[in-house]
C-alpha cells in the first residue's frame, strides 16, 4: 500500500519521529535520536508541524518562570563589559562606522586641535598616551576605510561650561555619531553623563549615557534617529544612573552643530 | 519599542540600543538563568554573556522567525544549561546566602503563572521529568541514570507529560 502523499517516509518512521519530537524540542533527545530526527524531519510534515508547536511551548515555558529582579548594578556591569569587549575585540561593520572608525576620527580631531590651538598644545603630554594607543589600534585596522570615513565625517568641539579643562569632541556622519571626552569631572556611582541632541524646536533627544574613567576619559557610540539635519546643539549633563528622559542637570559641556 | 530598529542600531555598535534591550528584557533573562542555575553569581554572569552574544551577533536574529524576546531567552536558556553542565552540579533550592538576600531584598518572586498552573495538573512523575529535561538540560538517558527509571519509562513519561501539557496549553489559550 502506498504511503500518503504528504509523507514520503513510511508511516512507521513518521510515527517514530512524532514520538520523539516533544523531547527533541526540549533538547532532551539522546544524540542518536537527534540524528535520526534531523535526518528525517524534512520528509515528515506532520512531525515538522508538531515540532513548531512544541518549540512555541518551549518559548512559553522560558518566559513563564518566576520573575525576579536582577541584582542592582548588573546593567552597568554589563555595559562596562560591552565597552571593554568593544575595545578589545573590535569589528569593522558594514559601513565602516565602527567604534574604531570613531576612535580614529577622535584621534585625528584631537591631533588637529592640538596642532591648531596653543591651549591644547599644553595638553599634549596628557594626550600622548591616548594617541599612541589609538595609533597602535589603527595599525591593526583597515586604515583605508577609516580614512575614508574621516573624510566624510563632521566634527565639533564642545565647550566645558563649568570647567574649561573639559575636552569633548563629537563626530558624526549621517545618523551615526561618536563622542570622545577627556578631563570630565568624576561622578558618584549613582550618576552618569548623558549626551543630548537638541533640535531646532528645542526638543532634547537622548543619545545615550556614559561614564568616565579617573582621567575623565569617556566614549559613546551614538545615533540620531532622524540624522543630524535637525540638530542645532549638543550638550552633556550629569543624570541619575540609567539616564533621564529630559535633562535634569546643568550642562557640563555644550556645542553648536 | 521597535525591535528591528534597535537590533539594527546594535549591528552599528550603538551601546545605547543594547542598554534599551537590556532594560526591556534583562529581568526576564535573569529570571530564566536564575531558574536554571539557582545561583545569583552564575545567573548574572550568564545574563551578561547572553547580552554580549546579542551585542556580537545581532545580525543573526531574524525577525521573521520569531520575537526578539524568544530569541534572547533561547540563548539565555542554552547558555545557562551549558553553564550548569560546566559546573557539574545540580541546582539546589538552598544555595548560598546571597540567594536568600536576593529573594529577601526585593520580594519580587511572583506566583506561578499560567503554564506553572497547567504543569501542576500533570502527574508529579511527569512534571518532574519535564523539569529535569527543560531546566536541568538532561537527555532521556541522563534522566534514566539520575532517576534509576528504565529508559523506556522515561521516554514514555516525558512524551506523555509534554503532550498533555501542550493540549492543556492549547485549551487554555
Amino acid at each position: 500500500m502506498k504511503e500518503p502523499m504528504t509523507s514520503p517516509l513510511t508511516g512507521e518512521t513518521c510515527a517514530q519521529l512524532l514520538e520523539l519530537i516533544p523531547a527533541y524540542a526540549l533538547r532532551a533527545a539522546d544524540p542518536d535520536e537527534t540524528a535520526f530526527i534531523e535526518a528525517n524531519l524534512a520528509a515528515c510534515p506532520q512531525a515538522a508541524a508538531a515540532l513548531e508547536d512544541y518549540l512555541r511551548l518551549a518559548d512559553e515555558m522560558r518566559a513563564d518562570v518566576p520573575q525576579v529582579a536582577p541584582p542592582s548594578g548588573l546593567e552597568e556591569r554589563l555595559m562596562v563589559r560591552v565597552a571593554s569587549t568593544t575595545r578589545e575585540q573590535p569589528r569593522i561593520v558594514r559601513r565602516s562606522r565602527s567604534l574604531w572608525a570613531g576612535l580614529a576620527a577622535a584621534a585625528a580631531v584631537i591631533a588637529l586641535l592640538v596642532g591648531t590651538n596653543a591651549y591644547w598644545l599644553m595638553r599634549v603630554n596628557s594626550l600622548t598616551q591616548e594617541r599612541e594607543a589609538l595609533s597602535a589600534q589603527l595599525q591593526e585596522r583597515n586604515v583605508a576605510n577609516t580614512m575614508a570615513w574621516l573624510t566624510r565625517a563632521q566634527w565639533r568641539q564642545l565647550e566645558g561650561t563649568q570647567d574649561s579643562n573639559v575636552l569633548a569632541v563629537i563626530i558624526w556622519e549621517d545618523d551615526d555619531c561618536f563622542l570622545y571626552t577627556l578631563n570630565m569631572p568624576s561622578l558618584p556611582e549613582d550618576q552618569v553623563y548623558q549626551l543630548w541632541l537638541v533640535e531646532s524646536n528645542d526638543r532634547h533627544v537622548s543619545a545615550g549615557t556614559f561614564r568616565v574613567d579617573d582621567r575623565g576619559a569617556g566614549t559613546l557610540n551614538c545615533h540620531a534617529q532622524e540624522g543630524f539635519q535637525p540638530i542645532e546643539r549638543v550638550g552633556i549633563t550629569n543624570e541619575p544612573r540609567g539616564g533621564s528622559s529630559d535633562p535634569t542637570g546643568s550642562p557640563v559641556a555644550l556645542g553648536d552643530v | 519599542m521597535n525591535e528591528i530598529e534597535l537590533m539594527r542600531r546594535i549591528v552599528r555598535r550603538d551601546q545605547q540600543a543594547l542598554r534599551e534591550i537590556y532594560q526591556e528584557y534583562g529581568r526576564s533573562v535573569f529570571s530564566l538563568t536564575y531558574r536554571v542555575l539557582q545561583n545569583v553569581v552564575w545567573a548574572e554572569e550568564v545574563t551578561q554573556d547572553t547580552f554580549l552574544k546579542v551585542w556580537d551577533q545581532a545580525e543573526r536574529w531574524d525577525s521573521t522567525r520569531g520575537k526578539l524576546k524568544n530569541w534572547l531567552l533561547t540563548i539565555a536558556h542554552y547558555s545557562a544549561i551549558d553553564r550548569l553542565r560546566k559546573e557539574r552540579r545540580q541546582p539546589s533550592l538552598h544555595d548560598a546566602e546571597i540567594n536568600e538576600e536576593l529573594a529577601g531584598s526585593n520580594g519580587t518572586w511572583q506566583e506561578g503563572s499560567a503554564l506553572h498552573m497547567l504543569i501542576a495538573h500533570l502527574p508529579p512523575e511527569q512534571a518532574r521529568l519535564i523539569e529535569l529535561a527543560f531546566f536541568e538540560g538532561l537527555s532521556h538517558s541522563q534522566i534514566a541514570a539520575q532517576t534509576a527509571l528504565p529508559l523506556g519509562t522515561v521516554k514514555t513519561r516525558l512524551r506523555t507529560g509534554l503532550h498533555r501539557l501542550r493540549d492543556l496549553w492549547h485549551e487554555s489559550g
